[in-house]
């Protein structure tokens, strides 16, 4: 890994009409990075996908995309996975995945001979010359997973790259995944899959109604360093607890980030001076916990910074 | 550039290769020109069997002989028919026609007399009664002519085949009938009706009647009274004792022979100097043809236009359902995926066009050549329809008018999910696209009316009046101004089109309407 980042986002925004669908996102992706994207369906993944890849733009802040603001000008450099996955019908397998890599400006020698060594790694070289409609559920992913590596991309965005695989299927995208990364590509992907998020991701970005909730690498989120607590107050006697970084309440529940070098028998003691408690967690939570916890049925995502 | 380009072209290729490489595109491409040969040749037979009746007829005649009378007159216009044809034709395979008319001197040309002659000379040995007749055969030609028509009435058919008793026939049992066993045969349509014959038919028309069962279908009626007419009137001529030549002077037509100013150049003997002077001439059948040649290349032009626009939006509507739309916009800008389609589409049907041209232009072709020989004057039609200047225009219109309409199309199938939702939101447009089709005619018989020139400058209308009047083009500099004018405006709706298109492809919820497709063009 090196410290450039493929992708950052600073302060941005993308609203339709009145629907704010994402909201003020700032987030730096390092280069080489596998890189999650989570959150409850609707929470703006998708939105900020797009606006990697120049499909949409910012409504205000910026994108910037492997150095440029202009992801259209690099798009040569992205391969993308679509969430809702489709093929041509009619097209042969390998004229599918010949035509996406011309689409990234390959020629089209070079676009059949790597088409021909991806169709033959994921196992597919005996389908090449069959429509694309005769291919199994499993094989039209796999199909499409190669038309998005065929032009070797540097940048990878993977919207839900492992909805409907079986568990064989799910292994050689991860496989994949993994060696693409160790060529120095960056990996992008949104799951809803936490156990995959949580094996795979270097780092993440929890999205809830077009919020970043949580942002950082997975040690920093599933470190000591947050707190969970049930109380019987609203969140603002949580306010100006000593090393307390920041307060999200969802109904009794709330999630404390605190400083690393604070004592939490400290907070505690100052918690119950303010409140009832409840429950008082300071075990590492797993991602699972943290996203329903984060999100929680009725979410309302207010970050709150605490000084 | 070339990258956009490129990338146009590849979308274009993708496209007109999965068009053209299933069957039921082949089947349908060489399939179509049959079909509609089979479609026009159907239609023009149905509109010909309830256009014009055909069958029998009966004649109760009161008079004393008017019946007999009309019905030679019938006769004589049959043959007078024929005898033109043949006084036209310079070749036959019957060499009968080709003795009879070097020896009947016919040539009707030169000699228009010569037909009406040899047709006089004829009516003694066809004429009604038979009783009346000179007998058959004989050796004289007008003998041997009526021995030959009437055992060749096949052929004069095929020859001449709007002949009236092809069409209609008079039923005559061979004894009296009553005006009720006429209904009877009427009601059940063994006769297409009756036509009564006053005794006083010379002095008035009162109580002349045809009989039909179905009155919208008087045609035998009308064609009868033409016949009618002229019997009548030679009885009203002699009655009032008017010298025949007198009576025709007085019943014959008014016409005026249509000519047309011409500007010619002149030099001045002097000085050298240039002028003009404004001459008439008459006009030739080129000429007409090649007047009204813009309004079939207008409509053809409509054909593509409209049909490729459907197929553009439909085409898009579909890629929206494919789910590849956006890896498509990760890899092409919006506008280049709408061009490499309208592209793609445009391919595709100028290969249909190709294989249509093939099949369907080479007879037409061939009859063009062939038709001239067939014609009694001298006309290219070859040369008066494939002018460069109506082939310049027609590609230079279908080309800004499909792009006009295919983008407003794309842009209308972009924020559709389905077919049904498509033609509900495009019905606004294709009720624009339709009115050109309803001003072929008007535009025909005036290019360089108000109407045409106020189309010229109506963006949507502009490709097709400008076609429909390219033999009436206006000047240069006009000319270039429309072109531009039309430019502009394809440019803008390609503009609004991928403003749409962009964000268009990606909605996945029912349309707008039509504000909603301002509001995407205005964020």
């Amino acid at each position: 890994m090196t410290n450039t980042n493929s992708v950052v986002f600073e302060s941005a925004s993308k609203t339709f009409g009145d629907l704010s669908a994402l909201d003020s996102l700032s987030l730096s992706i390092p280069e080489g990075s596998i890189y999650g994207f989570i959150g409850p369906n609707g929470a703006g993944k998708t939105t900020a996908m797009r606006l990697m890849l120049g499909i949409m733009q910012p409504s205000s802040g910026t994108v910037s995309v492997l150095g440029s603001e202009d992801s259209r000008s690099v798009r040569s450099e992205i391969g993308y996975l679509p969430e809702e996955k489709g093929l041509y019908p009619r097209m042969r397998v390998l004229d599918f995945v010949v035509y996406m890599g011309r689409l990234n400006n390959m020629d089209k020698k070079s676009a059949t001979r790597q088409a021909r060594t991806l169709l033959e790694e994921f196992e597919l070289i005996d389908w090449q010359n069959e429509k694309c409609q005769s291919l199994s559920k499993g094989m039209g992913q796999k199909v499409q997973l190669i038309a998005t590596l065929v032009h070797d991309p540097k940048l990878l965005i993977l919207d839900e790259p492992f909805s409907g695989l079986d568990p064989i299927n799910t292994d050689v995208v991860r496989a994949m995944i993994l060696n693409r990364v160790k060529e120095d590509a960056t990996v992008i992907l949104s799951t809803h899959i936490m156990e995959q998020a949580e094996s795979l991701c270097n780092a993440l970005v929890l999205i809830n109604k077009g919020k970043a909730v949580l942002e950082g690498s997975m040690d920093e989120i599933r470190s000591g360093d947050t707190v969970y607590l049930e109380h019987d107050k609203d969140e603002t006697v949580l306010h100006g607890l000593p090393g307390v970084v920041s307060v999200k309440q969802i109904g009794r529940g709330a999630t404390l980030r605190i400083n690393e070098e604070q004592d939490t028998h400290e907070l505690l003691k100052a918690i119950v001076d303010r409140t009832k408690v409840i429950k008082f967690d300071t075990t590492s939570a797993s991602l699972h916990e943290i996203f329903v916890r984060e999100v929680g049925q009725d979410s309302e995502p207010e970050g709150v910074n605490v000084a | 550039m070339l990258n956009y380009l490129r990338g146009v072209a590849l979308i274009a290729r993708r496209d007109l290769l999965e068009s053209i490489s299933t069957k039921v595109f082949w089947i349908s491409a060489l399939l179509g020109p049959i079909l509609i040969v089979v479609v026009m040749v159907v239609v023009g037979f149905l509109t010909a069997q309830t256009a014009v009746s055909k069958g029998k007829y009966a004649v109760i005649d009161k008079s004393e002989g008017l019946g007999v009378e009309i019905r030679n007159e019938i006769l004589k216009s049959d043959l007078h028919r024929f005898v033109q044809l043949v006084a036209f034709r310079s070749s036959f395979e019957e060499e009968f026609l080709i003795d009879v008319k070097q020896q009947a001197g016919l040539n009707a040309a030169e000699n228009p007399q010569s037909v009406d002659d040899f047709v006089d000379s004829l009516m003694p040995y066809l004429l009604f009664p038979a009783s009346e007749r000179r007998s058959l055969p004989g050796s004289t030609l007008p003998a041997r002519f009526a021995t030959w028509w009437n055992e060749n009435q096949d052929l004069v058919v095929e020859l001449v085949p709007d002949v009236s008793s092809e069409r209609y026939v008079e039923w005559n049992p061979g004894g009296a009938f009553t005006e009720e066993q006429l209904n009877t045969l009427v009601e059940n349509e063994t006769l297409l009706g009756y036509i009564v014959i006053p005794s006083d038919l010379v002095q008035t028309t009162e109580n002349a009647k045809f009989v039909t069962k179905n009155f919208l279908k008087s045609d035998v009626a009308g064609w009868y009274e033409g016949f009618a007419t002229q019997v009548v009137r030679r009885y009203r001529v002699e009655q009032a004792n008017i010298p025949e030549a007198d009576a025709q002077w007085v019943v014959q037509r008014v016409s005026f022979t249509t000519n047309r100013t011409v500007t010619q150049d002149q030099s001045s003997a002097e000085g050298g100097e240039q002028g003009s002077e404004i001459d008439t001439e008459s006009v030739s059948v080129d000429e007409v043809v090649t007047r009204f040649a813009p309004a079939v290349y207008q409509y053809v032009l409509w054909f593509m236009v409209f049909f490729g626009s459907v197929m553009l939006m439909t085409g898009t509507v579909e890629e929206k359902s494919t789910k590849l739309v956006e890896v498509l916009l990760s890899n092409a800008d919006a506008s280049q995926l709408m061009d490499g389609k309208l592209l793609g589409i445009a391919s595709t049907m100028l290969t249909v066009i190709g294989v249509w041209l093939v099949l369907i232009g080479t007879p037409v072709l061939l009859g063009a050549l062939a038709l001239p020989a067939f014609l009694p004057i001298e006309v290219d039609i070859i040369g008066a329809v494939f002018k460069p200047e109506y082939v310049f225009n027609f590609i230079v219109f279908l080309v800004l008018g499909f792009m006009f309409f295919g983008y407003l199309f794309s842009a209308v199938g972009s924020v559709c999910t389905s077919i049904r939702d498509a033609q509900t939101l495009s019905a606004p447009v294709s009720v624009v696209l339709i009115v050109p089709v309803m001003l072929i005619v008007p535009l025909a018989m005036d290019p360089s009316g108000p109407l045409a020139i106020a189309l010229k400058f109506f963006p949507p209308y502009t490709p097709f009046v400008m076609m429909n009047t390219a033999a009436d083009l206006p000047s240069l500099p006009i000319y270039l101004l429309i072109i531009a004018w039309m430019v502009a405006w394809t440019w803008a709706s390609r503009w609004a089109a991928s403003r749409i298109y962009k964000k268009g492809m990606l909605i996945e919820s029912k349309p707008q309407g039509f504000k909603g497709l301002v509001r995407l063009v205005r964020t």
